[in-house]
């Protein structure tokens, strides 16, 4: 049995994280051990990954991709799941389907493309069904589009002051905002389709159709948020481009530097923007 | 608080009985089931916060005794103030007599790896002293009890140095919180390394413990092996709960261990009575 490292153990933790998360990963270091060690393991951790049993760890890590992504596909396309006495199709069957197994050999829990892969996965599935109501595909996209932008490295812990939004504060938009538009009024469908599970409904909710233009968002601790791209807010977005101070965006826009303060920084937690 | 009374067993029995309290989790998905079979349920465990469109949950605060068990943060760090300041505000809002975590340990540092699920942290003296001060820390800002649930491992890593159960009691010596001892964790855990799960059992720091969780174990397809599974519990499950409650002298409650979409009200409201029945509570 080899030495375990002493003085490190919480690194080893996370090569340990890492060698059930992010199958190339794995794979690379079962078939290499410790001729040729994958980026950043350090010799005595590589050791000590390469002395667990792989098919075990393999058996484990392929079941925490499944549970993994389940949770994830529940959540995400939860009004789509609602529609499946209609629709005849539950997002999470694509997680026992072949495509799915197909996957698992590349997969790295949390990462962008297996997130997109899983996403691929569910709207192709979901989109094959022969009875759905209208504005399915544009709940599909709603819904992928959190799933995917939810996927990547987040904060967990941060002991820095959260950044302070002010007067002078440089703002600018966030690379984890996206801004989609729809042919259908999704916000005002949404509380019909949440209604859906505890009411003997008979039929879908019929919907308005009625272009809409939503701003999706990420935190930097991966928490999702969903506005309506109002007038008052495209201005707003627009100005900031991190070289104008908050205040006289307000000022061209006619509005009170405190209440612009009050806005920003809700959108700052939310990720819509970021202090430069 | 003083040191007695931010330990989990001052808190006093339902209805000052000494029987222990019958609960499952709050699944929201059938809590219109829940509430009509409220007599069934003493308390609930607290998964997942409350959303802001569920319309049961203040019938369902005002009805039932709240457990918070969300997911808090990893004690291998010390809890960010982001992570307290939620804890409080959701003990609070659940009033909960005291707050579960996890030994647990499932992401990376770098926030770049996570597994998403119960992942034990290696049983090692510099972990434990890890989890010792980050729990002691968050005891202090909690303002109420801590209790930490065991969660198993499915394979070996040769760098762990304790067994776990001494490692377990170890932690609880060292920082006088709870034990939520997790029955069929400790059964598939005695399954995998081909041990008597009686025998396993009592290895655990047993007069720790505080809450119990039980609940439903099937064969997994990806493991191939056991699993903690959202089925009700079998005799055999029913009959370890039994003796494993009759070792805890301050256990004060015992839940039904199932949170999933999947869960149906029948499993849930049947896999309470029989955990009540052989109980005989």
């Amino acid at each position: 049995m080899p030495e375990p490292a002493r003085s490190d153990d919480r690194a080893l933790q996370d090569a340990l994280i890492r060698l059930l998360a992010d199958t190339p990963f794995r794979d690379a270091l079962y078939a290499l051990g410790q001729a040729e060690l994958p980026d950043g393991v350090p010799p005595e951790h590589a050791a000590i990954l390469c002395a667990t049993d792989p098919e075990r760890v393999r058996r484990f890590a392929r079941f925490l991709a499944r549970h993994y992504y389940y949770e994830r596909v529940v959540h995400f396309f939860r009004y789509s799941r609602a529609l499946a006495r209609w629709t005849g199709r539950s997002p999470e069957q694509v997680l026992r389907s072949p495509a799915f197994d197909e996957l698992l050999p590349r997969a790295v829990l949390g990462s962008v493309e297996t997130a997109r892969a899983v996403v691929d996965l569910v709207e192709r599935h979901l989109g094959e069904a022969t009875s759905a109501p209208p504005y399915f595909a544009d709940l599909r996209r709603y819904e992928g589009t959190q799933m995917l932008l939810e996927a990547g490295p987040r904060v967990w812990r941060d002991t820095a002051p959260a950044p302070r939004v002010h007067a002078r504060a440089l703002l600018v938009r966030s690379d984890s905002a996206v801004v989609v538009d729809f042919e259908w009024d999704l916000p005002g469908l949404l509380p019909e389709l949440r209604a859906l599970a505890r009411v003997g409904a008979t039929a879908p909710p019929t919907g308005r159709r009625a272009p809409t233009r939503l701003v999706i968002a990420r935190s930097p601790r991966g928490r999702i948020t969903v506005l309506r791209w109002t007038p008052a807010l495209e201005p707003l977005l627009d100005s900031l481009d991190g070289e104008r101070e908050l205040a006289d965006v307000a000022t061209a826009a006619g509005v009170a530097p405190a209440e612009i303060v009050e806005v920003a920084a809700a959108l700052v937690e939310a990720g819509v923007l970021h202090v430069t | 608080m003083s040191p007695r009374e931010s330990h989990p067993s001052a808190v006093p029995a339902r209805g000052g009985t000494d029987r222990p309290w019958v609960g499952a989790f709050y699944n929201p998905h059938l809590a219109r089931e829940t509430l009509d079979a409220a007599e069934l349920f003493d308390h609930l465990a607290m998964a997942d916060a409350p959303r802001a469109e569920d319309p049961f949950f203040a019938a369902v605060r005002e009805r039932f005794v709240l457990l918070l068990h969300d997911y808090l943060g990893q004690l291998s760090e010390p809890y960010d103030e982001t992570a307290i300041r939620r804890s409080r505000e959701l003990a609070e809002l659940y009033a909960s007599p005291w707050v579960a975590e996890h030994f647990q340990c499932l992401h990376t540092q770098d926030g770049c790896f996570n597994l998403n699920y119960v992942f034990p942290p290696l049983y090692t003296e510099e972990f434990l002293q890890r989890f010792i001060a980050n729990a002691l820390l968050l005891k202090s800002r909690l303002e109420r009890p801590l209790v930490m649930e065991n969660v198993p491992g499915f394979f070996q890593v040769p760098a762990s140095t304790l067994p776990e159960p001494v490692w377990l009691k170890r932690f609880f010596d060292a920082t006088d919180t709870g034990f939520l001892l997790d029955l069929p964790h400790v059964w598939i855990e005695a399954e995998f390394a081909h041990r008597d799960p009686y025998e396993f059992l009592r290895e655990f720091p047993l007069e720790r413990v505080v809450e119990v969780h039980t609940g439903g174990v099937q064969q997994d397809e990806d493991l191939k092996a056991p699993w903690v599974a959202p089925t009700g519990p079998s005799d055999d499950m029913l009959d370890y709960t039994a003796y494993a409650v009759g070792l805890c002298p301050d256990v004060r409650a015992v839940t039904y261990d199932a949170f999933a979409p999947g869960l149906t009200a029948e499993v849930l409201i049947a896999s309470v009575e029989r955990v009540r029945e052989r109980l005989g509570a």
